[in-house]
């Protein structure tokens, strides 16, 4: 035990050598928490993973939901911000559904040192939307909340279609300016600010 | 380096313990400053040190309170933290902390402070439950920590007051048996709970119940009846996140008499009976009401199964509701479009603004598929996504343009592009009213009234409101959605909304009915 608390110590300020030890660790354990739901999380085998939270359509079309999935470990925010945004527009499993219009692609992503990130998706997202408040609601901060929640340096979100800046995606939600964190349309009692599927003994 | 493991029974028995020496110790609300720790054998508190602006918590208080294990490797700088079988390893400063052999990244670094290690309250949820042995949730809207399954549901009490009809809201999470008995003068409810997370109380001035509050040793809550109650009918219904919102209708003895009582329950599809109105003379706080049919043009908006249009079924309503408050209150109606045209979001704002509205009403409807989410919402403008600044101005002193007749309107080309902020009090009023309105005649979403950043509201100038008046998406939803009785019974709740809100403007009742409940909870 002494060991291994050793190697994490020396090995978790280094962001690559993080992975290491997690495997060390992980191989002698059974994983107790599978990955829940959702339509990523896949990590290959021999590739260490990290969790995220992911955010869908509540079946009863009220509330978002949160989902637990592997990505792969990254240390980089660019390329953890990447992942998870590629992985929350990937459609879940029934009964969820996905925020984002079938199509929607990740463009580009970019980060800035004051922790605003410029999320670039295609055309599809605004085309192909529904229209609705409450579901436009849904779409922007399904992405919002997954990347503020999921990568530690970006505290807002704004969301561009095909490179550029937009009033709206389908005529309601302003996005002329970063958004932060909305917990208030994720369901689950405590999520104001809390992760509403934070494990609880189960 | 020796350590003793506690077996899970074991350690739930330490806990049971340790939880119980400090059993009345806390307030019954979470005391501020503090986390409310609920356990079987009774409550304790963490308190919360803050530190760089951020509260935290400190490593032994919660290995006191839990029976953790703390364990200091001075040569690797880290810290073990012992739960049972699962280990916990803290690097100072390093937000990514080692959790039964899985990374888990905190909110905030972990902070070694003379001798005591800091975590931030998500090491609460993300480290703690699942390292420890038995069910822990932690709530952080009321600051409580519940252990070992007890069962303690989130209520939020709001109290709505007027016409001689009061109504007491119980928002219950997650759905909780409960029974209500009747006591002389009381009404008490009692919840198949261990405890109440009570997060909201009413407020009860000049209301027709008289007190609200817990039960002492008991998981209820009892209204006190004042001496104007006649009778009392409940209603629950499912809310979103499987709660319960339990509603408590008050009557007063003289509008029993008057009013023929209403058997229906509150959500009745389909026209409405026509009010009496109130004389509505003018020089009312009212003169001007903006009315925006939304989208149009090349935006169709969303459509139904079988073709509607949102920015049809808009217009159609706009143009009943326009010929109704003309007609019947004598006010003068903006239309921000009048025609199947495009109009820009800015551009419906600056019309209303242009044209000294007293009021914005932009009305919308949507596709939603899922049966739970068809129903009426009404949103207002949410200010916390504006940032700093527009928090500053809510909070400020800056008084709106008077909505009462005649005076000058502000001009301020910096704030002018947010000019809703400042009206976001009363734009909550008026959601208020708008969606009790419509309850009374339409079916509603189980989320009616709620904030969010919208587009066509920020610049808007004077209380405003953004209606979804129903989904399009099943055909016999379109086809009621399109058809006169609704758009016929949409006008009346508009119209009589228009009413209410101009009369508690004239009345100055804005504060007193402000803080009595109309509004949504935060
Ligand atoms: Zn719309």
């Amino acid at each position: 035990m002494p060991l291994l608390k050793g190697i994490v110590a020396a090995l978790v300020a280094v962001g690559l050598a993080v992975a290491v030890t997690v495997v060390l660790e992980r191989a002698a354990r059974v994983p107790d928490e599978p990955a829940r739901g959702g339509g990523g999380g896949s990590v290959p085998a021999g590739v260490t993973s990290n969790t995220a939270v992911l955010f869908y359509v509540a079946e009863d079309g009220t509330a978002l939901v949160t989902r637990t999935v592997e990505i792969p470990a990254e240390g980089d925010p660019l390329t953890r911000a990447r992942i998870v945004a590629e992985q929350q527009l990937v459609p879940p499993g029934l009964p969820l559904r996905s925020a984002f219009p079938a199509g929607t692609r990740l463009r580009a992503i970019y980060l800035t040192a004051e922790g605003n990130a410029f999320v670039d998706l295609s055309a599809d997202v605004s085309a192909a939307h529904p229209g609705g408040s409450l579901d436009e609601l849904f779409t922007v901060y399904a992405l919002v909340n997954a990347l503020v929640s999921n990568v530690q340096e970006i505290a807002a979100v704004q969301i561009l279609i095909e490179g550029r800046e937009v009033d709206t995606l389908a005529g309601h939600v302003d996005l002329r300016r970063p958004l932060g964190l909305g917990m208030q349309w994720v369901g689950g009692i405590g999520s104001a600010r809390g992760y509403p599927q934070a494990p609880a003994g189960q | 380096m020796a350590r003793s493991r506690s077996a899970p029974l074991a350690l739930s028995a330490a806990l049971t313990a340790a939880v119980a020496a400090l059993a009345g110790a806390a307030a019954s609300q979470p005391a501020a400053d503090g986390i409310t720790v609920m356990a079987p054998g009774g409550r304790g508190r963490i308190d919360l040190v803050t530190h760089d602006g951020r509260e935290m918590i400190a490593l032994d208080d919660l290995a006191r309170l839990f029976r953790l294990d703390l364990d200091e490797d001075s040569r690797a700088g880290t810290l073990s933290v012992a739960a049972g079988d699962a280990v916990i390893i803290l690097t100072p400063d390093q937000p990514l902390i080692s959790v039964a052999g899985r990374l888990v990244s905190l909110r905030a670094p972990p902070r070694r402070v003379r001798d005591r290690w800091l975590v931030p309250t998500d090491f609460l949820a993300r480290a703690l439950a699942p390292a420890y042995g038995q069910p822990l949730e932690y709530r952080a809207q009321s600051a409580l920590l519940i252990v070992g399954g007890l069962r303690v549901p989130q209520v939020a009490a709001r109290y709505r007051s007027g016409g001689g009809a009061d109504q007491l809201r119980l928002d219950v999470t997650p759905s909780t048996p409960h029974t209500i008995e009747e006591l002389p003068g009381r009404l008490v409810v009692t919840f198949a709970a261990d405890e109440l997370d009570l997060v909201r109380l009413p407020r009860l001035d000049g209301a027709l119940a008289t007190g609200f509050g817990r039960v002492a040793n008991s998981p209820g809550l009892a209204i006190d009846l004042g001496p104007a109650v006649d009778s009392y009918s409940v209603s629950t219904d499912p809310a979103p996140g499987g709660g319960d919102t339990l509603r408590i209708e008050l009557r007063a003895a003289r509008a029993a008499a008057e009013a023929a009582p209403d058997p229906a329950p509150p959500v009745r599809p389909g026209p409405a009976p026509v009010d009496p109105l109130p004389d509505f003379a003018t020089g009312s706080a009212l003169r001007v009401v903006a009315i925006d049919p939304g989208h149009g043009g090349g935006d169709a908006g969303s459509r139904g199964s079988d073709g509607a249009l949102e920015k049809d079924i808009t217009l159609a309503v706009a143009q009943r509701l326009r010929a109704v408050i003309e007609s019947r209150l004598g006010l003068r109606v903006i239309l921000t479009r009048a025609r199947d045209e495009t109009v820009d979001l800015d551009a419906r704002a600056a019309i209303a603004n242009n044209n000294g509205a007293d009021l914005f009403i932009s009305l919308h409807a949507n596709a939603s598929t899922r049966p739970a989410a068809t129903g009426a919402e009404v949103f207002y403008l949410g200010i916390d996504e504006y940032g700093a600044e527009a928090q500053a101005l809510a909070d400020s002193e800056v008084e709106p343009i008077p909505v009462v007749g005649g005076g000058s309107r502000r001009i301020d080309p910096v704030l002018w592009e947010m000019a809703q902020i400042v009206y976001v009090d009363r734009s909550a009023l008026l959601a208020g009213i708008v969606d009790a309105e419509l309850r009374r005649r339409v079916v509603m979403s189980p989320r009616p009234v709620q904030q969010a950043p919208f587009r066509v509201l920020v610049g808007a100038n004077m209380p405003a409101v953004l209606v979804e008046l129903g989904s399009l998406a099943y055909p016999e939803n379109e086809q009621r959605l399109t058809g006169a009785p609704f758009a016929n019974a949409v006008a009346e709740a508009l119209l009589a909304s228009i009413q209410r809100f101009g009369l508690a403007l004239e009345h100055g009742e804005l504060e007193r009915e402000a803080t009595a409940g109309v509004l949504p909870g935060g």
